[in-house]
């Protein structure tokens, strides 16, 4: 029970027996004054009501309160009395009301799920692109919402947003309640830990990582072949985890690159894997479930290949003699950066890399994996560092029309472009210096843009594993009542009035990667057994081989 | 009680202090009316000019000086007799308690709504006269909810007269009414039904449920939705005139025993 109600029944009851002696004592002491005594109990539940919120089961307390003002009213000791008792008993009805009651302080889903639904229909920006069809997604996940609503779950009802925000395939459409629940729904979804992760390397192998200790004697160990997961192939087991369905991918080619992620939390009690031993034969055994979920293992497995360099944020550190890597962890610097367009932060940018400069670096790897995006106006600032001289196109802000409340299309079908944002370069690594951007499929949003617009440049390399997410529009939240919605909400346009860089129906964005670096054995190995940071590798190999 | 009603109209109508508060708080809604003008309102780029109907969807401020108004009316009204004994002299001279209640009580709350209402009617006209109204939100729907705020006007002026009542001494009864009122507002409050408390339901009124698009070189735009929560508008209605009444009858009861002093 929460504390306000505890405090609201308590209360009622103690004042009720103050009450109670004092009608007696007030009869002896004749004063009107005393009469307001019999305001306290309503006055008390009021305000605490209004700090904890109205709640139904809590009416008999509620009343019980108000009827200790007939004390007030009819001033003789026999009403003051009778009143208390009620009173009392009243808010004793309220406790068991509230201790075994699944009603209590209930969160309406069903409401939550229109109001997102009703807000998103009427505000996303990408429904034609992405060619959404809001009724029948409506038909499926209302009866689905309803069955939370009624089992008042509040796990089962992250997972279910969760579900709803990957149907649009946009990393920007996120549901997320408080921080212990998501990461309940995660480990709920997950599915059971049976001591590995399954890989697919870019020959189309699948192979074990992250593996428990415990499996070396089954004869499992770091980049062990695995044919079948419970009878089913990888990619094909991958469906029966929840996980599956609640991890957001923009980009089909990104999807594919996590084909078999999910695989090994499927199972019950056991589970059976078909793996090839290190003589080259199939074996099959079966996999006792270990403790904890699968969540953690495949989160730590994500994170050697997806995350970026563990550094502090926005620090340049140096790799060699000459080349440093900038890591930029999340698109924002500080508050007073965002009201002057991140100018400040260039010019201290600046004055680091010319003392790098001055110790002989030549090349800066800006890493962007897993780069929760953030404010376009950095992205132009740092792009604007290392450009080549001269003006460069960055995106188109779209028109809106104020007076039908909507972005307007031209007679092409093409949306009407407000203006075009462009930038001029400064070329701070001079004409021999490159940049090799590093990106990962979370690099969201503002670290798209920042893809999208260093790509079009001479003396950058966009390198990853994936491409960035493909997610690049504005967006706003709304506030439900168990969590928060956000959604693309405000449109970017490539000059011609196409939507910027988002995945269309066919989940195809408009990133695309200098050099995709095949996650093949060597990759495999250098990450999981040798612990290296393999793309960082690739990239200072490329800077110091690279003809200028 | 007719009588009583144009004694107390006549009180009024003849106290210059009544006048000054007036004139003062009309005085702060044209100012508030007139600070984006004052602001430079007018020079800003097409699409980000502010107008009346911007002013109309932050209103909480006039609220506050309503309410402020109200506490001070509402406890000279009905307290300030009191402490000149007037209101005992008139039971002595066989006036009924009843009757010297709910006169006071009916011009208190009359007055507080027609001030409250007037008070913000007059922020939005300033405004309009030199900004123009502006396309945020319709005329007609900033004017159902300034209506609509009679209904928590009434049930905050009913508090009012019961605390006066109480009190008795027109000062300190403003000053512990008025700040109840502040002291709530300073309380977080969990209530999702929005009518728990007058000042709440009044906040609730005057909010305009937003969405917004932005550019990376376009300013925000905010496009304003004025329907309200369906259920709220009866909510409040209910709430607002049950409260209300509740707090004349214990207001009366109070007096109908009360030890005259």
């Amino acid at each position: 029970m929460e504390i306000y109600d505890i405090i609201i029944i308590a209360a009622v009851v103690v004042i009720s027996a103050v009450l109670w002696w004092l009608a007696g004592y007030a009869e002896k002491v004749r004063n009107s004054r005393w009469r307001l005594c019999w305001l306290t109990p309503a006055a008390l539940v009021l305000v605490l009501a209004y700090i904890s919120g109205f709640e139904r089961l809590m009416i008999p307390a509620y009343i019980g309160a108000a009827l200790m003002i007939l004390g007030l009213v009819f001033p003789d000791i026999h009403t003051r009395r009778k009143s208390s008792i009620a009173a009392a008993v009243m808010a004793f009805i309220s406790l068991p009301l509230c201790l075994f009651n699944k009603w209590y302080r209930s969160v309406d889903y069903v409401k939550d799920f229109n109001t997102g639904f009703e807000s998103m229909k009427a505000h996303y920006v990408l429904s034609e692109h992405k060619g959404v069809d809001w009724d029948e997604l409506y038909d499926r996940y209302l009866p689905q919402f309803k069955q939370v609503y009624e089992k008042q779950d509040a796990v089962e009802n992250e997972i279910l947003w969760e579900k709803f925000c990957c149907e649009f395939n946009d990393l920007h459409v996120n549901y997320a309640s408080d921080e212990e629940i998501v990461d309940k729904a995660h480990r709920k979804a997950s599915g059971n830990d049976y001591g590995l992760v399954i890989v697919t390397l870019s020959d189309g192998r699948t192979v074990a990582a992250q593996v428990d200790e415990s499996l070396a004697s089954k004869g499992i160990h770091e980049g062990t072949e695995i044919i079948s997961w419970n009878g089913l192939t990888p990619a094909d087991a991958d469906k029966n985890n929840e996980l599956y369905s609640i991890t957001q991918f923009a980009d089909e080619d990104n999807r594919k690159f996590f084909e078999g992620w999910f695989a090994a939390g499927t199972g019950g009690d056991t589970a059976e894997v078909c793996y090839m031993d290190d003589d080259g034969k199939e074996q099959t055994i079966t996999l006792k479930k270990l403790e904890g979920s699968y969540y953690d293992r495949y989160d730590e497995a994500y994170t050697k290949v997806a995350d970026g360099m563990k550094v502090g944020h926005m620090t340049l550190n140096k790799l060699n003699d000459t080349t440093a890597c900038l890591r930029i962890k999340f698109m924002s610097f500080d508050s007073v950066s965002e009201k002057e367009k991140h100018q400040g932060m260039k010019e201290e940018l600046r004055q680091q890399i010319l003392e790098l400069k001055q110790q002989g670096i030549r090349d800066i790897v800006i890493d962007l994996r897993c780069n929760t995006g953030g404010s376009g106006t950095m992205v132009k600032a740092i792009a604007e560092l290392f450009a080549p001289e001269g003006e460069h196109y960055y995106v188109s802000d779209a028109y809106f029309d104020r007076e039908t409340k909507s972005y307007i299309k031209e007679t092409d079908g093409k949306y009407k472009v407000h203006h075009d944002i462009v930038y001029n370069g400064d070329n701070i690594l001079g004409d021999d210096g490159r940049v090799v951007l590093l990106v990962s499929d979370h690099s969201v949003s503002a670290s798209d843009h920042m893809t999208h617009v260093l790509n079009e440049l001479d003396n950058v390399t966009v390198m990853g594993f994936t491409e960035s997410s493909g997610s690049a529009q504005g967006v706003s939240p709304i506030k439900l009542e168990s969590g928060f919605l956000s959604y693309s909400s405000s449109l970017m346009l490539n000059k011609d009035g196409t939507v910027f860089i988002d995945c269309d129906d066919k989940m195809q964005s408009d990133i695309s990667l200098d050099i995709k670096v095949p996650f093949d054995e060597k990759a495999f190995d250098a990450i999981f057994k040798e612990d290296k940071d393999y793309l960082m590798d690739e990239s200072t190999k490329l800077l110091e081989n690279m003809e200028r | 009680m007719k009588n009583l009603i144009k004694a107390q109209l006549y009180q009024i109508a003849h106290t210059r202090v009544y006048y000054l508060v007036l004139i003062t708080f009309i005085l702060l809604a044209v100012m508030f009316g007139a600070i984006d003008y004052l602001n430079g309102a007018d020079a800003l780029e097409e699409g980000q000019l502010l107008s009346a109907s911007d002013l109309a969807t932050r209103m909480d401020v006039v609220t506050i000086l309503s309410v402020m108004g109200m506490a001070l009316f509402a406890s000279f009204i009905c307290a300030d007799d009191h402490y000149d004994k007037t209101a005992n002299y008139e039971i002595l001279s066989g006036g009924m308690r009843k009757q010297s209640f709910f006169a006071r009580a009916f011009v208190s709350i009359v007055i507080c709504i027609v001030f409250s209402i007037s008070l913000e009617c007059v922020s939005l006209i300033t405004a309009t006269i030199l900004t123009g109204w502006g396309d945020s939100v319709p005329v007609s729907a900033v004017v159902s909810r300034i209506l609509l705020t009679a209904f928590p006007y009434f049930r905050l002026a009913c508090l009012f007269v019961m605390l006066s009542y109480f009190i008795k001494r027109p000062g300190i009864t403003f000053l512990a009414v008025y700040g109840l009122i502040q002291g709530f507002s300073m309380i977080p409050s969990n209530d999702r039904t929005g009518v728990l408390f007058s000042v709440t339901t009044l906040g609730n009124i005057m909010h305009y449920d937003e969405w917004h698009v932005f550019g990376l070189e376009c300013d925000a735009q905010f496009i304003y939705l004025t329907q309200l929560d369906g259920g709220f508008v009866p909510r409040c209605i209910i709430v607002s005139l049950l409260m209300g009444i509740t707090y004349l009858a214990i207001g009366y009861s109070y007096f109908h025993k009360d030890d005259l002093e």
